[in-house]
């Protein structure tokens, strides 16, 4: 160290995490207020805008539009909490769908298909995680490539067409696929359960608080003596498992396996965490925001249904949504010093 | 050389600045002449810094005046230093890392042929260059893949082709081996050679002997005399760095717990094999300059970077791969930097100390919120963050309480060894004497403690014993009664003692 006579005067030097707000008393109790906020402004646009809207059946239709969408953002929002990121669920998707599919066609029964389809899951999961840890890169590199894998396996696994003509199978299909309670589908409330019970363990567990620490500083959280290297591993191995189950309720919904499903599911579940208040860089964020997030896209969709318009403006909707959500979450966040969150390698 | 002798290549006069109420500078005059190399040093906080940076035009001085070869050269302005022929070489070298060796080199004084690069004039240009620094690095190579050495003399050679002919060498030596520092001084040479000037700054006395013409040392802002280099010895120098301190230091019995830590031949890159023992109840202090090896030292008894050798925690063997090893046998590290290892700033300080109790719960472990608040108070009053508003951001405190929330934490941790890495960085002379008590009382509850500071009279105010760095090696240690801030001085610049 060379003196340093500025470092004696540093008080003079504005605070860099600005002047002392009341904002900072509140951050913990609520962090989703701006999301909540839009969702309930769509959804005051829809009632008002459409009769239909508020109708059971079009609001059942709009939880089981993101059910699927639902079981993949969970896994990638805990994945971009913890400073991580998975884009190949869209693929892993697929792979489980037609995994499954092949394996009831097959003759396996229901049991042996399930277990099939989410052990691929987890694999490959397991397999973006390990890859990024050994050869030390990031994990959009490596999903990025897994990405064009996964699609690539489960295209050639599946001959390049949807697999349809399985067996009968009443309890899986016609039971779990297509029943519910009070018009939600079971498949629905499996989802509903399992964003509930992540958002818990990443509220109240000590793993939640983990993957929070390392998300926000993943050096301190190494020397507290948090194991960032595995966390990381375990985090995409979540990630792909819960986008198998997703693939695999989608069979026993859709009774087929496309090879081509879950294509772009990526960036929409992206999309909608951002929107949902995760900070991309890590350290904040919430399952229940990432879920209001999908909400907020599923009304837009919902909307430019009911309204007649051409769906082909679906996704600029969706864009200037997501401009207009990281710019109120700079607004209210530009105190906290971490600057650009797009800016992460 | 001609008329160099009566005006001077650079001279400084009358160089006066303030930072708020703390006078960096008073009344310094200092030159350089055509063809020698011209040794800067000072302790920390002297104000070297400061005078490189109203050289190299990065600041303004209050009054002062500077002129290059007797013509005055506007003050507070990079452009206008540079055009004078001003080059300083940074510690932390301004290079386009993924451009080769020659685009770095012509950067700024690319030659054009119509609005184009005149690719073949620039090779020559470059050649000639570093032809007379007398090496040949590849010209095409990236200088990502250089070393740090190659990049220095890549940095000295872009000055020179930007007409540079004052060079001021800021610590150039602090992270290069030893024939690597070799190279460097031919290098100088070299500029020399050629009537250029060269302003070596530097902590190691032993190089600033070696290659300097004239030394000046800068005490408390001031210039506290320039000498001969060949008519002068260490320990005027170092008397003049560190002045008539009267020595009122605390007597201290010697520690006779029993050893928690013992390291026999422990090893990382950058530190050569070392025998170190921590007692409970003492305090250590590692005394170095920066490179010297002693922050590697805290960090591979902590876990942070992997260490050969034998350590031995507590009667065991450790091997640590992870801080979470080191950890779990009660060896706890303090990063030197809050911002980047130390504090979650964006949290709140219950926040960061709870993380010391939540490393310690398995994973589904549900976190009660209610006792780690009530953990966390008493942490943060135990080591006296004032009641402050502590839901807010820790990033708001001063850097003194966010030490303190830091060695909250570690003490959260239940240690029985605690490495301290620079463990005043940044906090206000009050805050300092608070800390020292805390290291103190933590000691004096059993935990054996080690740690550095860059501030050498610091460690022997805090520490039961001191060790001497030098170039990665140990060169001394005793109880620290036995040293005296000159004599340390001389140790860690020159690695050897005067007497």
């Amino acid at each position: 160290m060379t003196d340093n006579p500025e470092a004696t005067v540093s008080s003079a030097v504005p605070d860099p995490a600005g002047p002392a707000s009341e904002r900072g008393r509140w951050r913990f109790a609520f962090d989703e207020l701006g999301i909540l906020v839009a969702a309930v402004i769509f959804f005051a646009i829809g009632s008002l805008s459409s009769p239909y809207f508020l109708t059971l059946d079009n609001l059942t239709g709009i939880l089981q539009s993101i059910t699927f969408l639902g079981f993949l953002s969970i896994g990638v929002g805990l994945a971009l909490i913890a400073g991580e990121i998975d884009i190949s669920v869209g693929s892993i998707y697929a792979l489980a769908a037609v995994v499954a599919a092949l394996l009831l066609k097959n003759g396996y029964g229901v049991p042996v298909a399930f277990a099939g389809g989410l052990g691929v899951g987890l694999a490959c999961g397991l397999v973006n995680g390990i890859v990024a840890q050994v050869i030390n890169v990031s994990a959009v590199v490596v999903t990025l490539a897994t990405l064009g894998v996964y699609r690539a396996i489960t295209l050639v696994t599946a001959g390049g067409s949807p697999i349809t003509g399985m067996p009968e199978a009443p309890l899986f299909f016609d039971g779990f696929g297509q029943g519910g309670i009070a018009g939600i589908s079971y498949i629905t409330i499996l989802f509903l359960v399992v964003a509930i019970c992540a958002e818990i363990v990443l509220r109240k567990t000590a793993f939640g608080f983990r993957l929070l620490a390392v998300g926000s500083n993943p050096v301190a959280a190494r020397l507290v003596g948090f194991r960032v290297e595995r966390m990381r591993i375990a985090l995409l191995a979540l990630s792909g498992l819960l986008a198998a189950l997703s693939g695999v309720c989608s069979v026993a919904y859709l009774h087929t396996a496309g090879p081509t499903a879950g294509a772009g599911y990526e960036l929409t579940v992206l999309a909608a965490a951002i929107i949902g208040g995760v900070q991309l860089s890590g350290g904040r964020g919430s399952i229940i925001g990432v879920l209001l997030g999908l909400c907020v896209i599923g009304i837009i969709q919902n909307l430019i249904v009911l309204w007649g318009i051409s769906p082909n403006w679906t996704q600029g909707v969706s864009g200037i949504v997501l401009i207009a959500a990281v710019t109120v979450t700079w607004l209210t966040r530009r105190d906290q010093g971490k600057a650009n969150p797009i800016a992460r390698g | 050389m001609n008329a160099s002798a009566e005006a001077p290549l650079l001279s400084a006069s009358g160089i006066s600045k303030r930072f708020g109420g703390v006078r960096a500078l008073r009344d310094v005059a200092f030159d350089v002449r055509a063809g020698e190399v011209h040794g800067l040093i000072g302790a920390n906080g002297a104000g070297k810094s400061t005078l490189i940076n109203i050289l190299s035009g990065a600041i303004a001085p209050d009054s002062g005046s500077l002129a290059v070869r007797g013509r005055p050269v506007p003050l507070g302005s990079v452009g206008e230093a540079r055009r004078a022929g001003l080059a300083v070489v940074h510690q932390e070298l301004m290079l386009f890392p993924d451009c080769t060796v020659e685009e770095n080199i012509a950067a700024t004084s690319l030659p054009t042929r119509g609005g184009f690069v005149d690719g073949r004039r620039r090779r020559r240009m470059v050649r000639r260059v570093l032809d007379s620094l007398g090496t040949s690095i590849d010209l095409s190579r990236r200088v990502a893949g250089l070393s740090l050495a190659e990049r220095q003399l890549v940095e000295i050679g872009r000055a020179l082709c930007g007409g540079g002919s004052i060079f001021v060498l800021d610590e150039p030596t602090s992270a290069l081996s030893a024939p690597e520092a070799a190279g460097l001084f031919r290098t100088i040479g070299a500029i020399v050679e050629e009537d250029a000037g060269v302003v070596f700054v530097s902590h190691r006395l032993d190089e600033v002997f070696a290659i300097t013409r004239r030394i000046t040392v800068l005490r408390d802002g001031q210039v506290e005399g320039t000498w001969n280099t060949r008519d002068v010895d260490v320990r005027t120098i170092t008397h003049a760095m560190v002045g008539d301190l009267a020595d009122a230091r605390p007597t201290r019995i010697e520690s006779t717990g029993p050893v928690v830590l013992r390291a026999r031949g422990a090893s990382a890159p950058g530190v050569a094999p070392l025998d170190l023992d921590l007692r409970a109840g003492e305090v250590v202090g590692l005394a170095g300059l920066e490179g010297s090896g002693t922050s590697t030292v805290l960090e591979m008894l902590g876990g942070v970077i992997a260490a050969t050798g034998g350590i031995v925690v507590g009667g065991s063997a450790a091997r640590f791969r992870h801080p979470a090893d080191a950890i779990r046998a009660g060896v706890v590290y303090m990063p030197p930097d809050r911002k980047r290892g130390g504090l979650w700033l964006d949290r709140s300080p219950l926040w960061n100390v709870a993380a010391a109790e939540i490393n310690r719960a398995g994973s589904l472990a549900w976190l009660r919120f209610g006792t780690l608040r009530r953990a966390g108070n008493r942490r943060l009053d135990d080591v006296g963050v004032r009641a402050v508003d502590r839901e807010q951001p820790v990033a708001r405190f001063s850097g003194g309480n966010q030490q303190r929330v830091m060695l909250a934490r570690l003490v959260g941790m239940g240690p029985k060894v605690m490495l301290l890495n620079d463990f005043t960085r940044g906090v206000d002379v009050k805050a300092k004497g608070a800390i020292h008590e805390l290291v103190r009382g933590l000691a004096a509850e059993g935990v054996a403690i080690c740690l550095t500071s860059t501030d050498l009279d610091e460690l022997l105010e805090v520490a039961d014993r001191i060790v001497c760095m030098h170039s990665g090696r140990q060169v001394a240690s005793g109880p620290a009664a036995s040293f005296t801030s000159l004599r340390l001085v001389s140790l860690v610049t020159t690695g050897s003692t005067l007497n």
